[in-house]
């Protein structure tokens, strides 16, 4: 079984991880996106949950490293200052645009792949559970839950559907025009089918006492589950990096 | 400890109905049988059982009621307006709603009901074991359970309000999508039930409830038309067209009455034998 | 227009073999019941029957057609499949579209008439206009069988098109039962209720571990119990009582 951190560790580090995507120069950023990426494929806590995790996280570190690439191209280009460092189609790259880019990119990766570490190593029920016993309400968290089962089972649902009105001759495999009329056969029964399920397993949540768990929870949290230790020594650290940040940022 | 439920002259009637859904209903359950409340599709199997569970009176505070219902020593002026879980359990008709999702184990899955209801200690490890074990699902323990048949989704469906103890357990139609062999390992766990848990077991046919209940109350348009025992209800004249698979019965017990040999007599011995074969 | 499996296997990928050598036909006026225990690969079989899934070995046929070779749009036009469960296909506002939906994506004539007749065996036409959510979960599967019905399809498959129904919707689908023979219509059902089924199949399949345990006529099989219990089946309880009274089948009711 993969060991696990408590999910309010793993808060804390995305937490630090922002602070100092403000905090230091772009070099270290990107240093810290290294580590990132490091951490993912060596402490097994941070290892996605699924092959559906693992799958997803590749994607988006091509596409948002595509897309930072393209914010430092674009900075380069458009803001001028400073040395010119050559051209691409007769546009110059200036060191200042070049500067900025890279300042803008590299805290835009950091951040991202912070938000990604997080989500494709924690279930998402962890931390509806971890909120619930902070004080979320049980409404607000049966809604949560709702939602993310939709979610979860959402391309299953639509594969289900497409057989069922392929089966009955809805033109899924023929033109563009033709799939164009075929998609409120494919959307509806996904809108109506949810919203009556969604109905039906709230109703079974009630009927297994879920709205009275806040008040009778209390009871069943198991002792010693309170902040971590760890988490609050990684929250001290942010807010070190923070106030000195702050510090440099102010005159003197 | 199972509760006896009466029923005095129980009318439910929806807002914008013109008709009630239920109308003049008065019977007595008593406590640890298992009745079978049978009947077509609209004649207010659902709304009885869902009245019962008090899903009915919370969600629906525009319901018109008169009589009421008393389950146990407590007596509702009406029907509860709110949920009586852990006192009273209700399965859905579909199971697979009734798993949360919010955990990754059957085992999870059901400790999560002794959390809402605050009954989690140190013998909760063991009195879902028992469950699980009585339910015979304790292999799927570590199984995750979105990924069950429908049978065991079913029986896990099951394990999740059983470990709360209930006093009365509803089920609304539960074998509609369960296979000879899961009907077969329902109606063990419905018989092992009985005399602890009062049960009402709703059906559109006849089939499962004569095999399993005490007693059989058919409901056609929201009105009983009877409450009697298995035997009693085969045995009289009374005509119960809307009850799918009565007729076929009917003509057995006509057939068993014919025969000389007494051994034959007794519908109920010959659908114990037919268990047990 | 038959519906012919020519030693079919599949297996999904990276998995054991799920369906292995199976081979039967059902044609006109044919009731195939096709049964087995949860698993042994039933919804897998029909979805190898109109194309969604392509077999691994041996060959799918429909009206002579390899499966293989055409579109599932085409062979739509001849083997309608139903899945279990109406949610994942109901869509339209009201039942007259619904059921209309398939003769229409077809190319049918008089798609409205079609409809019609289809809504009217089911008992459905007098809810023609109202919403399919609005109809009890009963009449929602009714529905999808109108629906299939009035794809004009000569060969229909449903997948538990019995389970959940009422005594009313039973005599709504024994209409439509009815209705297919006299249309020389064929039809492959997967049902686990053998009590109702039997009586109307003209040729049964019972599969054990993605096998044929059995292949042949409903009779012969309702005096041979030892063959489904073998299958993990059972006769239901009055046909077991019947038989041991020495009474006769029921007769459908039309």
């Amino acid at each position: 079984m993969t060991p696990r951190i408590d999910i309010s560790v793993k808060l804390a580090v995305v937490l630090l991880l922002w602070v100092c995507a403000f905090a230091f120069s772009w070099m270290y950023q990107a240093l810290l996106c290294l580590v990132v990426i490091a951490v993912r494929f060596t402490i097994p806590a941070f290892r996605p949950q699924s092959q559906r995790s693992a799958r997803a996280f590749s994607r988006f570190l091509l596409y948002s490293a595509a897309v930072a690439f393209l914010v430092l191209l674009l900075n380069s280009l458009l803001i001028r200052g400073g040395t010119s460092y050559g051209t691409i189609l007769g546009f110059a790259l200036y060191e200042e645009g070049l500067l900025f880019g890279l300042r803008t990119a590299s805290r835009l990766l950091l951040l991202t792949y912070a938000v990604l570490l997080f989500f494709i190593s924690s279930p998402l029920k962890d931390l509806i559970r971890f909120l619930q016993t902070r004080g979320l309400s049980p409404s607000f968290t049966l809604i949560l839950l709702l939602t993310l089962h939709f979610l979860d089972h959402l391309p299953a649902r639509i594969h289900q559907i497409f057989l069922a009105q392929q089966a009955r001759g809805a033109p899924v495999d023929a033109g563009v025009l033709a799939r164009s009329r075929a998609l409120l056969s494919l959307l509806s029964p996904l809108v109506l089918s949810s919203i009556v399920e969604s109905i039906d397993r709230g109703t079974a949540l009630e009927l297994r006492g879920f709205l009275n768990r806040r008040t009778n929870c209390e009871a069943s949290i198991p002792s010693g589950e309170g902040w971590n230790f760890l988490t609050i020594l990684i929250l001290i650290l942010s807010m070190v990096i923070l106030i000195l940040t702050i510090f440099r940022w102010l005159p003197g | 400890m199972a509760a006896r439920i009466e029923l005095n002259s129980l009318t439910l009637r929806y807002a914008m109905a013109s008709t009630p859904a239920v109308s003049g209903l008065s019977c007595t359950i008593p406590q640890g049988s298992c009745v079978g409340v049978v009947g077509p599709t609209g004649a207010g199997k659902t709304t009885l059982l869902h009245s019962l569970a008090g899903i009915l009176g919370k969600h629906h505070p525009e319901l018109m009621v008169s009589g009421n219902v008393s389950i146990g020593d407590e007596s509702f002026g009406g029907i509860s307006r709110e949920i009586l879980f852990p006192r009273v359990g209700l399965v859905l008709q579909d199971p697979s709603v009734q798993i949360s999702g919010v955990r990754d184990t059957v085992f999870e899955e059901v400790l999560f009901t002794l959390e809402n209801v605050g009954a989690v200690g140190d013998d909760s490890d063991s009195r879902i074991q028992l469950i699980l074990r009585q339910l015979g699902i304790e292999h799927l323990a570590h199984r995750k359970p979105t990924s069950l048949s429908g049978g065991e989704t079913q029986r896990v469906a099951l394990a999740t309000i059983l470990v709360a103890r209930p006093e009365v357990l509803l089920l609304d139609e539960p074998i509609s999508a369960l296979d000879a062999t899961a009907q077969a390992r329902l109606r063990s766990i419905l018989l092992h039930l009985r005399g602890t848990t009062t049960v009402l077991v709703t059906d559109t046919q006849i089939d499962f409830p004569l095999s399993v209940c005490d007693r059989i109350l058919a409901l056609d348009h929201g009105r009983a038309v009877v409450f009697a025992e298995p035997q009693q209800l085969l045995s009289n004249d009374q005509s119960l067209p809307m009850i799918g698979g009565w007729q076929r019965w009917r003509d057995i017990a006509r057939e068993l009455e014919g025969r000389s040999d007494s051994s034959h007599r007794d519908t109920t011995r010959i659908l114990k034998a037919i268990h047990l074969a | 227009m038959n519906l012919t499996f020519d030693n079919v296997s599949f297996t999904y990928a990276s998995d054991r073999p799920l369906l292995k050598s199976l081979s039967f036909e059902a044609g006109p006026s044919d009731v195939l019941l096709i049964v087995g225990q949860n698993g042994v690969g039933k919804s897998t079989l029909l979805k190898l029957s109109n194309g969604i899934l392509k077999p691994t070995a041996g060959h799918v046929r429909v009206g002579g057609l390899d499966t293989t070779e055409q579109r599932i749009s085409k062979l739509a036009r001849e083997i309608c499949v139903t899945f279990q469960n109406p949610a994942d296909q109901i869509f339209a506002p009201t039942v007259e579209k619904e059921v209309s939906f398939a003769p229409r994506n077809l190319g049918r004539i008089d798609p409205a008439g079609l409809a019609m007749q289809a809504m009217a065996l089911c008992g459905l036409d007098s809810v023609a206009t109202q919403h399919p959510y609005d109809l009890p979960p009963a009449q929602r599967k009714l529905l999808t069988i109108a629906s299939a019905v009035a794809s004009g399809a000569p060969l229909l498959a449903f997948d538990e098109p019995s389970a959940g129904l009422s005594q009313l919707e039973h005599r709504g689908l024994e209409r439509i039962l009815a209705s297919l023979k006299i249309e020389r219509r064929g039809l492959i059902v997967v049902s686990h209720d053998l009590g109702y089924f039997l009586r109307h199949a003209t040729k049964v399949l019972v599969l054990r571990q993605g096998e044929t345990l059995y292949y042949g006529t409903p009779e012969w099989l309702a005096v041979n119990e030892g063959v489904l219990r073998k299958a993990g089946l059972k006769l239901p309880i009055p046909e077991r009582v019947s038989r041991m009274l020495g009474q006769r089948p029921e007769q459908p009711h039309v």
